[in-house]
């Protein structure tokens, strides 16, 4: 092992909220390890420390990830899974093609990359998982079809794996997350009413920001957090209460 | 019996055999002529359209992957040649194979999550010219309870059950402005004949204490079957977007 200091993998660094996660856990001490999927070049990224390119989808290349990150850096301990890809298509309109790759860039990804990873912090010391997820893994877009449905793959693989390696020392939880101010119009749709106004829906009189996630993402992955396991945390101003609700 | 779907046309995916050919019988005992496809055992699909044919039903059988999407589109214009249209159409072609994470591999996820939800996608897509002209349409998705509460023996299984929950509501909200509605059952344990030769036996890995029910727990595909037409006639006109479990309650034990 190369560092005594804990170390988390935030599977997409380009998420909104990547950034404000990222400043939540170096400021307790753990050091951020930022993967960006989608890239062209593959590999350790030039000039930017701990931030690497590779896909999460793929079981290679996640492995790749892991042996990079414990070779340069030393054993991962978090997973903060922020692959999240918004296609607005219709269950009409959206083609063959489209429909896999939101599945596999939203789901698959989190299957991989628990694979990978969670296999890894069994073997160690234990660890926990944070699916980033959305409401939408709950209360349909109207927009954004494929989305859903890889949501609500993501939140059936988070209660397995609550089981599965929660019996081995790695917990996993979901954090459902509103759509954040700077994604609202990705969500607008024509038949749901949802986003419409929503700032003056939301009880709390406002948008989610992207940094509203950071403080129960850190708190779920910290040992406060022990017992919390397969737990599903909205984070949404009380939005959905207007809404489908379970 | 009142025979509550007289005259529709039903595609139901892997209708031959298991929960799939209870649902084919009891549609076309309904009066509903029924076409569904199978993926590998044709001797099962036969024998249910001879069954079906020798009580006086109409049906179809056909071989087809809901993998691929052409086959698909083959299954749904044959249908509609043969009889007229679609009314109903039941997602249930699944392939269970009882693997855990770790053992798991990519060809296994791909093709588990391309059959139990690329499937369900493919065939609504495939079917909705056919549903928009009926003055009944409907969308009966089979899922299964571990839509709701995790198996803890097949992984995958469970996350294309996740997203077929979602691929209902979704599906719900957007189709209901052309009448069709689009619901999911959710059976529990079901007993049915035979599983394909894809599917290994599930390890259970907590401590068995064996789970006193007092009442049978495990369904039959006639009870599935009870569902369905139930959601498919016009007694299930104001239902969309749900999901209906069936396990006697057993989930809440």
């Amino acid at each position: 092992m190369v560092t005594e200091r804990k170390v988390a993998l935030i599977t997409d660094g380009s998420h909104p909220s990547a950034a404000s996660i990222a400043e939540k856990l170096e400021s307790e001490g753990i050091i951020v390890v930022k993967n960006y999927p989608r890239s062209e070049k593959k590999g350790p990224i030039e000039g930017e420390p701990n931030s690497f390119a590779f896909d999460t989808w793929s079981f290679e290349e996640m492995s790749k990830l892991l042996e990079f990150i414990v070779e340069k850096i030393g054993n991962v301990n978090y997973l903060v899974h922020t692959d999240n890809v918004v296609f607005r298509s219709s269950i009409e309109e959206i083609s063959e093609d489209d429909f896999k790759r939101v599945l596999d860039y939203n789901a698959k990804s989190a299957f991989m990359s628990t694979k990978v990873f969670a296999e890894h912090m069994a073997q160690n010391e234990g660890g926990a998982i944070v699916y980033l997820s959305s409401v939408h893994d709950d209360k349909p877009t109207g927009c954004a079809f494929a989305y859903s449905v890889s949501k609500g793959a993501v939140r059936m693989l988070c209660k397995e794996m609550a089981l599965f390696y929660g019996r081995q020392g790695v917990r996993a939880n979901v954090v459902q997350l509103d759509p954040v101010e700077e994604q609202v119009e990705l969500f607008d749709s024509l038949i749901s009413p949802y986003n419409y106004d929503a700032a003056t829906k939301i009880p709390l009189r406002r948008l989610a920001k992207p940094e509203d996630c950071a403080g129960i993402v850190s708190f779920l992955l910290s040992d406060e957090a022990s017992f919390i396991n397969g737990a599903d945390v909205r984070v949404d101003g009380g939005h959905l209460l207007y809404y489908f609700d379970r | 019996m009142d025979r509550l779907l007289e005259g529709r046309v039903a595609v139901v995916t892997g209708g031959g055999k298991g929960i799939g050919g209870g649902i084919s019988r009891a549609l076309a005992a309904h009066g509903a002529k029924v076409v569904f496809n199978y993926n590998s055992n044709p001797d099962f699909a036969e024998r249910t359209v001879d069954e079906i044919k020798k009580n006086g039903g109409e049906a179809y059988t056909c071989p087809v992957n809901v993998q691929n999407r052409e086959q698909v589109d083959a299954m749904m214009k044959k249908a509609a040649e043969l009889y007229g249209g679609i009314d109903i159409l039941v997602n249930n072609a699944a392939w269970q194979p009882n693997m855990d994470i770790d053992e798991c591999t990519d060809d296994v996820y791909d093709g588990v999550i391309d059959t139990n939800l690329g499937g369900y996608f493919r065939c609504i897509q495939s079917a909705l010219p056919y549903l928009k002209k009926s003055e009944h349409p409907r969308i009966i998705n089979i899922s299964s309870i571990h839509g709701k509460r995790p198996s803890d023996f097949d992984v995958c299984y469970t996350m294309s059950k996740g997203g077929i929950e979602m691929l209902t509501r979704e599906a719900a909200m957007e189709l209901i402005q052309y009448g069709i509605r689009v619901n999911a059952l959710l059976p529990g344990g079901t007993k049915i004949e035979f599983k394909s030769g894809k599917t290994q036996p599930f390890k259970f890995k907590r401590v068995q204490r064996e789970r006193q029910y007092g009442f049978r727990a495990v369904g039959t595909p006639e009870d599935v079957a009870n569902a369905v037409i139930f959601l498919a006639s016009e007694m299930g006109s104001h239902i969309n977007g749900t999901s209906i479990r069936l396990d006697r309650g057993a989930i809440l034990f």
